[in-house]
């Protein structure tokens, strides 16, 4: 009997719900993947975006937003949280076989301030307090089970750089270690044919769990996964960056603010990363012994580093995407680079830039009618809409219109 | 303006990262020794780095002609400098991170994997280590593989020069603690349950030595082949296998004789390569450790020598070193590297070779320690630790001997790149001369002056002198202190024009009296004050012309100018009595100025110690509560009554940060006390509660005890009584004990008394009192009281003009006799007729070199003086040129003084007179740095000053640059 | 929601005021006064420390000693937090542990004042800190004012507030003694009901004291302190979080005829809002959150709006949330939950001080107030705002390294 491959059980889930139609009319369209126009039309096909232009003409099925006033933009892109979770981290060190799939829940509050919010297309993860995390998953925050909210079932396998306890050398050693194993293992399963004679009785759950945890490793060393990186310190970018190259698998780094010292080396890598959402280091001159506060976007914008933004619930800020996006305009970046940290960019990061993060013909429908500009601090999403069907409207959210008084756009 | 945020950001973050990794070097740097490698030395050579690469050059023949160097191309003059290949740092547990894990057997991890190329370690670099072997961590049996790495100078990447440097065993006590670990199997079964939490071995030395040969016993038999990934779940017995096979060899810490002796008989068992770190009992095995091969990195003891007995305990659980265990090893023949023995001090790495300094352990066995045998140690390749032509700069530049306990490095070079260029001391200057006359004590030859910021921090033969620092060099020259004139008008008469006769100094100030110091018309900019500067006088005392009584009082100048040019504003007064009839009348006189002058003292020094009392314990003095004092308007009589009066203070309340402040209004009628006690309660911000209350009591034998009482407050107080203060303690009813101080507001001012009816009579001070916030109120202040404060304290001097010998007896008796002044007699007269009596008097003689004209034959008064004893002070006087100075005190000389005496007659005497000779005067540590720099010794034929110091910053002059 | 007609203020304000000469004038887009008001183009001028004049867009500024105008620039006062632990001993090392009630201790004597925590607070724009004791006890002690100058914020009330906690802080932990080492969580009270009942046995010592033949239940230290409450000398600051806490707090204080009190650190002042506005007591807003519904505990960003609305007076403040919001960060959230943005700069400067009774000196730019102001990149109601410039009692003590450099 051959063992089943756990993640083959999603080949079978249709695309999300049923694909439809929509027509947004009149909107002062925010593409990212070009210039802002003042008035177009934007029409969506079975869930696909079909043409952009002002004059659309399109059936009388087809239902009609009206944008005028407003401004429409893709939904934002989440590259990496551990919200949604039951709990982010395993307590064991490496633990590759672990998949968020068993611990989202689809009734967390996260799922539905998200959708609230115009963050649809979330990438969850383990959390970085092992060495190797487990796998992650791209979703949508609606769906009644997370087989209904997945994009993409197993798209990456959580590395963490930074120890709990703080030898990075044995972290790096248990790393090296684990790929080393799974190395191994890919080379003796690709020599040793199966010999085993079907229809065989026993079901040796030991060695079918032994072989599952490979799986995930192995399956990253045959580039089918990406491995997501975390590193602290500017010589865990040195580390995550060698120990990629030495086993030949894909990376993408997820970094905190204290590596801004090695964004030439990123520079170098052409690839985009994900900054984690604390994103200002506080640090004291070694000359002078002053504080100073290196802002690690504006850094790696000023060498030329692609980024991706990410948010977390826990303070007033950093828990909207937009407002990531504001702060590093006021750290100096440019708007549209901004914009695209919480959308394309991040889009790209997990692997998802030709289907989401913009507005253009033939990507997915995935788009948001705001009150106002995405950055002004008022803005409210009036509409949500994925792959063509609305999954919100506020004057119908209870919440925005009989707690908050703000469903009608007035305040 | 987003646009323009942004760049800025973008040149802020660059400008940090490019500070690593800079571009390969070209400079070259005259020296007066290389060592190419220890032991080997060559003398006199230019030492280039082009692009990088190490040139040497030799001969006399210029070096950028003879190597086709561009004519800019830079080159460090440095006679006493020292090249030496930089250092290698056998062990380092500090520069990764390298954290104890909780498992004991961990032979995988690798310590360059834990270290991070962006760390800041110019602290380390500084010391001129460019290379440093890395600990895989400490307190494990076996925590893996030592790396080596460079510490600056490469790009990021180019880092790790040797990755597997050694597999790294312990057999210390620290291996003793490791914790127990849980560790279940994935699926626990009944055939594989979950266990409970493992001990690691390595409880005991035995079960270490167990624990450790099971090990390099299991690696021998299976661990063999490199390409055999072990399970994941296994041991990864693959770096043991290869330190078996030699390709590195297994470090092994132990300090005590038993844990080395272990170490030897497992590398004689299993035929691996030894090193022994921490080593401090390895001398004790020095034979065997040469008959196996194996080397030390040694921790360098850092106790003193025992005389006769060289065993020293460094700590009681690591066994006893020894000073001369590095020579002890090295003559059996045993390779021994040098770390530092504390964390912190990694750059010191030459400074604690040195250390060890002894027989058998000279200075080329010390740098070798550090270069040569720490790189073979360590398995960086042969050639390591040495300079050659043609290889990339490896090096360190000192400025003088590398030995030496002061020097640090200038330059450090490393991979062809400048990692560290010691920071120029703009204001650390170094002079070095042939001898220096501090007129302190004896001069010292072959001395070295360190002045920073201002001031001189060292001075003498064997000084510190910090890395960086501006050295000036001149061992032909003599440095004496700036010059002090003891009474001049530099700065306050510019220059005037006198035709074809060129400049001559401008109108001289007359008597002026107190009330109009000189020091008010004091010039800063005034070029004649730079002229006293390069004539290296270097302070004067502004004096007043004669021509009144009081003619005027003195302050002292710098001549540097500069905004703190002014160095004491009062500084002696100058009281001239032509015309005086002398005599009982004149000691009257002088006796009214020195009394009222120190009753106006007085009052000065009572508010000082007052204000310095109230800000001791005036922190949380207490504002006075406006309603309270409303209550005590009585006022105090005058008269010598101790108690009558208002008096305020306040309550120490145990721990309350806050005292209690309280009034109280006292009469005293016999020993009777009545009056009305107001305490305010309950914070001190408006909210407070006044509450008044009346009390009797007594006062006997000054000790007071009242007692008051109001509704449910009792208070009872003793005091002592001193004058116009109490303390004591209090009962406050439902409160419980407090301690109490107060004083009191209104009392008697001292009576006026005495004193002269001239105009130049001090006022006396008003009495200290206290003001609204407790703060005391300082005295009126006054011109004349001013300019006698610093006479009256004993500081400076009273300069008296004697016209006739009648004056004489007065001024001895009122001035010294009577009031123990410091007295400067000026005039000649004063000598004809009085030397024996003033000389006996203890009072000096200020004089601008007059000659005495006795019987035909002219004699220097200043000689005359000094025979007799009296102290001299040379000034230019009134109507002098500054720039004399130094040619009065050579006739001095000519005339029989000796030079060093007349030196201290243009130095010290007058700073001492003047009261400044805390700041100038002399050369010593922590004193204004105003010195000169003479070409040859003082008052010879020819001896010029070659450059004057003031404050630290120099003027240039002849010959100095 | 009121409506202000910002032209006439404008014209009002342009009122000179001979304060000797202006050492600095700060010329700007929009100027937000502090009360609610914005003026447009408006100059900022100081001389002496203090605001001399606010001059309006047709105004030609004077001369002074240095001029800053940077393009776009929006001023504000100060920012005024009213409610911060900042400079204090972390967790519950400075609760005085000897009683419940603890009104004689004073935040000021505890405070460190020379903290990062000041320079942290300074560079996100807050130029005045009300410093509380600690709140583990019921009366923790006498609040105190500082300005977050560099190197040492400087006291300028050093007692500014009874601090009294009705919430879960003293509670949090307690239990009774029975047996063991006894530590400060084996101390009353344990209850809501306990902390109450501790309160109104010191309001009756508060109000009693004042009373000629009152015999004190408290010893002096203490009950002075009460005696100054009870007579209004020292407000009450209230922390109560809850709806039924927020009653209490009024409850207490009518009962012992408390005259001057706050409420701070409401998370369900809405609940209470009629109560609230009947007392005329002001509140501060604790921590605000979004629309969440997520385990978090704070108010919705839509119930200032709702307060305001209702003529409650109130001021945000940050309380002791240490989730790495700013001050701003809540006056944008006001925003954005329907405040209008005058009114939001002000409930977190000119409001803020107002219910700490700090507006004599701080929180609004009005002629003879201590010229402490912010210089912010655009509206600082924008995300997107950068604060460039900060300065404290007319000088400037702290720059945007990029706003120094572009200056030059």
């Amino acid at each position: 009997m051959r063992i089943p491959r756990p993640f083959v059980a999603f080949a079978f889930l249709a695309a999300f719900v049923s694909a439809q139609d929509l027509l947004v009319r009149n909107a002062k369209l925010v593409p990212i993947a070009g210039p802002d126009v003042a008035k177009t039309d934007v029409l969506i096909r079975d869930g696909r975006i079909a043409a952009i232009g002002e004059g659309l003409k399109a059936d009388l099925s087809i239902p009609v937003i009206d944008a005028a006033g407003r401004t429409v933009m893709p939904a934002y892109v989440l590259a990496g949280t551990t919200e949604g979770l039951d709990r982010a981290n395993e307590n064991m060190e490496i633990t590759p076989y672990v998949s968020v799939l068993d611990a989202i829940d689809p009734t967390r509050p996260f799922f539905d301030d998200s959708v609230r919010d115009g963050v649809y297309t979330i990438h969850v993860m383990p959390g970085s307090r092992t060495v190797i995390g487990g796998t992650g998953r791209v979703i949508r925050p609606v769906g009644r089970v997370v087989e209904d909210m997945t994009i993409v079932p197993d798209p990456s396998v959580t590395f963490s750089m930074v120890p709990p306890q703080g030898n990075r050398a044995t972290q790096m050693a248990k790393l090296r270690g684990a790929l080393d194993d799974a190395k191994r293992y890919l080379e003796n399963k690709e020599a040793a044919a199966d010999t085993r004679p079907s229809g065989s009785v026993k079901l040796d759950l030991e060695r079918l769990a032994i072989e599952r945890r490979r799986e995930t490793m192995a399956r990253l060393l045959k580039k089918q996964m990406t491995a997501f990186t975390y590193c602290a310190e500017p010589g865990d970018v040195v580390r995550a960056l060698a120990l990629a190259k030495e086993y030949g698998y894909q990376q993408r780094l997820v970094l905190g603010p204290g590596t801004w010292k090695a964004a030439d080396l990123l520079a170098a890598e052409k690839q985009p990363v994900i900054v984690s959402p604390e994103m200002e280091a506080e640090e004291t001159d070694p000359e002078t012994g002053k504080p100073v506060r290196r802002e690690l976007p504006a850094i790696l914008h000023a060498k030329g580093v692609p980024f991706a933004l990410t948010a977390r619930p826990t303070s007033l800020g950093q828990r909207y995407l937009w407002y990531q996006a504001a702060s590093v305009v006021r750290m100096g970046v440019p708007r549209d680079v901004a914009l695209r940290a919480v959308t394309l960019t991040a889009a790209e990061a997990i692997g998802l830039g030709k289907t989401k993060g913009s507005i253009e013909a033939g990507k997915d429908g995935d788009l948001l009618v705001l009150s106002d500009d995405p950055l002004s601090g008022r803005s409210w999403v009036d509409v949500g809409v994925i792959e063509g069907k609305v999954v919100y409207e506020r004057r119908t959210d209870r919440r925005m219109v009989e707690v908050l008084g703000l469903g009608d756009g007035k305040n | 303006m987003r646009r323009m945020l942004f760049i800025l950001l973008a040149i802020l973050s660059v400008g940090f990262v490019s500070a690593q990794d800079t571009k390969p070097a070209s400079i070259g740097f005259r020296v007066k020794q290389l060592h190419q490698a220890p032991g080997q030395a060559q003398s006199d050579v230019v030492v280039v780095v082009r692009d990088g690469v190490v040139a040497v050059h030799t001969g006399p023949a210029d070096v950028r002609a003879a190597m086709g160097l561009p004519s800019d191309f830079e080159i460090v003059d440095l006679p006493e400098g020292v090249v030496v290949p930089a250092f290698v740092l056998a062990h380092s547990r500090t520069l990764a991170q390298v954290a104890d894990p909780e498992e004991s057997l961990m032979p995988a991890t690798v310590a360059a994997d834990a270290f991070d190329p962006f760390d800041d370690r110019r602290a380390v670099v500084r010391g001129g280590v460019t290379t440093a072997y890395l600990s895989p961590g400490l307190a494990r049996l076996v925590a893996g593989q030592g790396s080596v790495v460079r510490l600056a100078g490469t790009d990021v990447g180019g880092h790790v020069l040797v990755r597997h440097a050694s597999l790294r065993l312990a057999l210390t006590e620290s291996v003793r603690s490791a914790p127990n670990v849980f560790n279940p199997p994935l699926i626990p079964s009944l055939d594989d349950p979950i266990p409970g939490a493992e001990v690691q071995p390595g409880k005991t030395r035995a079960g270490a030595l167990d624990a450790l040969r099971g090990l390099l016993r299991r690696a021998a038999a299976e661990g063999r082949d490199p390409a055999k990934v072990p399970d994941i779940d296994a041991l990864d017995l693959r770096p043991v296998a290869r330190a078996l096979a030699g390709e590195f060899p297994i470090r092994v810490a132990a300090d005590r004789s038993a844990d080395i002796a272990a170490a030897i008989e497992l590398a004689r068992e299993f035929k691996f390569k030894l090193v022994i770190e921490g080593g401090n009992e390895a001398w004790r095995h020095a034979a065997d450790l040469a008959s196996i091969g194996a080397s030390v990195v040694l921790r360098a003891v850092a106790v003193p020598p025992v005389v006769g007995n060289d065993i020293a305990p460094v700590t009681f659980e690591n066994g006893e070193g020894r000073r001369s265990a590095a020579a002890t090893l090295i003559a059996a023949g045993v390779p021994v590297a040098i770390v530092p023995p504390f964390v912190g001090e990694e750059g010191e790495v030459l400074f604690h070779a040195t250390r060890l300094l002894g027989p058998g352990f000279g200075t080329a066995e010390a740098l070798a320690s550090v270069t040569t045998s720490a790189a073979r140690i360590v398995g960086l390749p042969e050639g390591t630790g040495t300079i050659a032509a043609g290889k990339s700069a490896e090096f360190v530049v000192y400025g003088r001997n590398p030995f030496s306990t002061h020097e640090r490095p200038l330059f450090v070079f490393s991979a062809g790149r400048l990692v560290h260029r010691a920071k120029d001391k703009g204001d650390v200057v170094a002079i070095t001369v042939g001898r220096v006359h501090t007129c302190d004590g004896d001069p010292i030859d072959g001395a070295t002056v360190v002045v920073e910021d201002g001031k001189i921090r060292a001075v003498g033969k064997h000084v510190s002198v910090p890395a960086g620092a501006k050295r000036i060099h001149r061992p032909d020259a003599v440095v004496v202190p700036g010059f002090v004139d003891g009474g001049t008008q530099v700065g306050l008469r510019a220059y005037a024009s006198a035709g074809e006769g060129g400049l001559v100094l401008g109108p001289k100030f007359g008597a002026v009296g107190t009330e109009a110091p000189l020091v008010d018309n004091f010039d800063r900019d005034l070029p004649d004050l730079r002229a006293a500067a390069h004539a290296g006088v270097t302070s004067a005392a502004l004096t007043p012309g004669f021509g009144k009584l009081v003619a005027g009082g003195q302050a002292v100048v710098k001549t540097g100018g500069g905004k703190d040019s002014v160095l004491a504003k009062t500084a002696g007064v100058v009281i001239d009595l032509a015309g005086n009839a002398g005599g009982a009348p004149l000691a009257k006189q002088l006796d009214g100025f020195v009394e009222s002058a120190k009753k106006y003292h007085e009052s000065w020094s009572t508010y000082e110690s007052a204000l310095a009392e109230w800000k001791r314990t005036g922190k949380a003095a207490a504002p006075k509560a406006p309603e309270s004092r409303s209550l005590g308007t009585v006022t105090a009589p005058k008269g010598k009554d101790p108690i009558t009066g208002t008096w305020t203070g306040e309550i120490k309340m145990g721990r309350s940060p806050r005292p209690l402040p309280f009034t109280m209004t006292a009469k005293l009628d016999g020993t009777k006390v009545t009056g009305e006690l107001t305490l305010t309660m309950g914070g001190r911000r408006g909210g407070g509660q006044p509450r008044a209350m009346p009390f009797e009591g007594t006062f006997e034998g000054g000790k007071l005890k009242i007692e008051a009482a109001q509704e449910q407050m009792t208070v009872s107080v003793e005091a002592t009584v001193g004058r116009d203060v109490m303390e004591g303690t209090v009962k406050l009813g439902p409160i419980g004990d407090a301690t109490f101080s107060a004083s009191r507001g209104e009392s008697d001012a001292p009576a006026a008394s005495g004193g002269s009816t001239q105009d130049s009579k001090p006022a006396e001070g008003t009495t200290t009192k206290a003001a609204d916030d407790g703060r005391p109120k300082p005295p009126a202040k006054n011109d004349n009281g001013e300019a006698w404060r610093a006479i009256v304290a004993g500081k400076a001097a009273v300069f008296v003009h004697i016209t006739a010998e009648a004056q004489v007896d007065a001024v001895v008796e009122s001035l010294r006799g009577k009031h123990d002044l410091k007295v400067v007699a000026l005039g000649t007269t004063a000598l004809k007729q009085g030397l024996q009596r003033l000389a006996a008097a203890g009072v000096a003689f200020g004089t601008s070199g007059e000659m005495l004209s006795e019987a035909g034959m002219p004699e220097s008064a200043a000689d005359k003086a000094f025979r007799a004893k009296m102290p001299v002070v040379f000034r230019t006087g009134a109507s002098g040129d500054v720039r004399d100075l130094y040619g009065i005190a050579e006739i001095a000389v000519r005339e029989g003084v000796d030079p060093e005496d007349a030196l201290r007659m243009i130095t010290r005497q007058p700073a001492r007179f003047l009261g400044v000779l805390d700041r100038v005067g002399s050369l010593e540590r922590g004193k204004d740095a105003d010195l000169v720099i003479l070409s040859g010794e003082p008052f010879t034929p020819g001896a010029r000053v070659l450059m004057t110091m003031i404050d630290g910053k120099i003027l240039e002059t002849e010959g100095s640059r | 929601m009121r409506f202000r007609i910002v032209a006439a203020v404008a014209t009002l304000c342009a009122v000179l005021v001979a304060q000797g000469a202006p050492e600095l004038v700060i010329k700007a887009r929009r100027l937000h006064v502090g009360d609610g008001t914005t003026i447009e183009g408006a100059s900022l001028v100081i001389a002496g420390g203090k605001v001399s004049a606010v001059l309006g867009k047709d105004v030609a500024p004077p001369s002074a000693a240095e001029t800053i105008e940077i393009a776009d620039a929006v001023v504000t006062p100060g920012l005024v937090e009213a409610e911060s632990r900042v400079g204090m001993l972390r967790g519950d090392a400075d609760n005085e542990e000897g009683r419940e009630t603890t009104p004689w201790v004073r935040a000021l004597d505890g405070v460190d004042r020379a903290h990062p925590g000041f320079a942290s607070l300074l560079h996100s724009g807050v130029t005045t800190v009300v410093v509380l004791p600690g709140d583990r006890n019921v009366i923790g002690g006498v609040s105190c004012a500082l300005k977050t100058t560099p190197d040492a914020a400087t006291p300028i009330v050093e007692e500014l507030a009874l601090h009294a906690v009705i919430g879960r802080g003293p509670t949090a932990r307690n239990s009774a003694f029975r047996g063991g080492e006894p530590t400060m969580f084996t101390r009353r009270p344990t209850t809501r009901m306990g902390v109450i009942a501790e309160l109104r046995r010191a309001f009756q010592e508060a109000a009693g004291r004042n009373q000629p033949g009152w015999q004190a239940l408290y010893p002096e230290r203490e009950g002075l302190a009460l005696a100054r409450a009870g007579r209004g000398e020292l407000p009450v600051a209230f922390v109560a979080q809850e709806a039924a806490e927020i009653l209490a707090a009024i409850r207490l204080c009518t009962e012992a005829g408390i005259p001057k009190y706050r409420i701070g650190g409401t998370v369900e002042s809405l609940l209470a809002i009629d109560d609230l506005k009947a007392a005329k007591v002001p509140v501060l807003l604790g921590p605000l959150f979004n629309v969440g519904n997520g385990p978090e505990k704070g108010g919705a960003i839509s119930d200032p709006r709702r307060l305001d609305q209702a003529g409650v007076v109130f001021a945000l403040s940050r309380g002791t949330d240490d989730s790495g919001s700013t001050l701003l960060d809540l006056a944008r959230a006001a925003h954005r939950g329907g405040l209008d943005a005058g009114r939001a700069v002000a409930a977190v400067t000119g409001f803020a001080a107002r219910v700490c009774g700090l507006d004599g000196r701080v929180g609004t730019l009005a002629v003879g107030k201590d010229a402490d102001f912010c210089v912010w990149s655009t509206d600082p109601m924008s995300p997107t705002s950068r604060l460039l410039v900060a300065g404290i009692g007319g000088r400037i003590v702290w720059r945007d390294s990029s706003a120094s450099a572009k200056k030059e």
